[in-house]
């Protein structure tokens, strides 16, 4: 089969859309809706998961980035907010969803915080990296005093 | 080598001199309403320390993060190791602990991320993806002031 000059031109359009269709971030809050404890007896009140992802052309020139979590109730459990040539996935703006999601569930104790982030362009043949920023944690009743 | 080739090669090389290891604080104040089981009092920042690691035919290391104490800024700072294999939990722990101890702080919920098994196969990257591979690891954690007492049992 024969390439011709048009079909490679619709190659970084393909890259473009296929980074802008994963490009978003997600964020759940999964209620724990049992009586079952964890570690020391505690039941926990739900437990939340947030993912940004960002785009960059060799790994330094920002396409496109998801945003955080800062509107809407923990029925929306998928944001595909996405914002071009900018890059919000950070650990801070992860704790930014964390404190909205804090705010829906009405506690703002948490356990087992854990964050990681990881780049990957090998997926592109280097030519765009994304980026991507988890942050969860399991959220608990406030303490009683 | 054409053009698309070179590029490649300029993005590795940045990829790994860039990438390799970065240590990442949240803003002061993004925790500050928010209280961690088993500490009473206020936590302080979130901290997350990144190592990632190249290597050629998944087993000769090419370049890694190298995570380096400064004196000058009396902190860790990601660096990059060529030829040698920095990426460990213990190098990870180390850096976490000398953080803590410069900053006269405990931690809390100390987690460690392991994705050594990513590497990056031929349906990755074609014979890039054949040639090279890497292996990735980290460790996030809650920085506690040191003045805050912990609760016994908990």
């Amino acid at each position: 089969m024969r390439m011709n000059i048009k079909s490679l031109a619709v190659l970084p359009l393909a890259l473009l859309a296929l980074a802008f269709a994963g490009c978003s971030s997600y964020t759940e809050i999964a209620r724990w809706n049992s009586n079952v404890p964890i570690n020391d007896g505690e039941v926990p009140v739900a437990t939340f998961l947030t993912q940004n992802f960002s785009y960059q052309l060799l790994g330094c020139i920002p396409l496109c980035t998801g945003r955080p979590w800062t509107e809407g109730n923990e029925e929306v459990v998928d944001d595909f907010n996405v914002k071009p040539f900018a890059d919000e996935a950070t650990l801070d703006n992860n704790l930014v969803s964390l404190r909205h999601a804090l705010d829906v569930v009405g506690s703002h104790r948490i356990a087992q915080f854990r964050a990681t982030e990881d780049d990957s362009a090998f997926w592109s043949l280097l030519l765009i990296n994304r980026h991507e920023v988890r942050t969860q944690c399991i959220i608990l009743k406030p303490e009683a005093k | 080598m054409n053009t698309l080739a070179k590029i490649g090669v300029v993005a590795l090389a940045a990829s790994m001199v860039a990438g390799c290891a970065t240590v990442t604080y949240s803003s002061p104040g993004m925790l500050e309403d928010v209280s961690v089981k088993g500490v009473d009092g206020k936590v302080g920042q979130a901290i997350l320390i990144d190592t990632s690691g190249y290597y050629m035919f998944w087993a000769i290391p090419l370049a890694s993060g190298d995570l380096r104490w400064s004196d000058e800024k009396k902190s860790i700072e990601g660096g990059t190791s060529f030829f040698s294999d920095q990426v460990g939990i213990e190098e990870l722990q180390t850096a976490l602990l000398k953080i803590a101890e410069s900053r006269n702080c405990d931690l809390a919920d100390v987690s460690f991320f392991d994705g050594d098994a990513s590497y990056a196969g031929p349906s990755y990257g074609g014979a890039v993806g054949t040639c090279f591979g890497s292996s990735h690891m980290s460790v996030s954690a809650i920085l506690v002031p040191r003045k805050v007492v912990y609760k016994k049992g908990k």
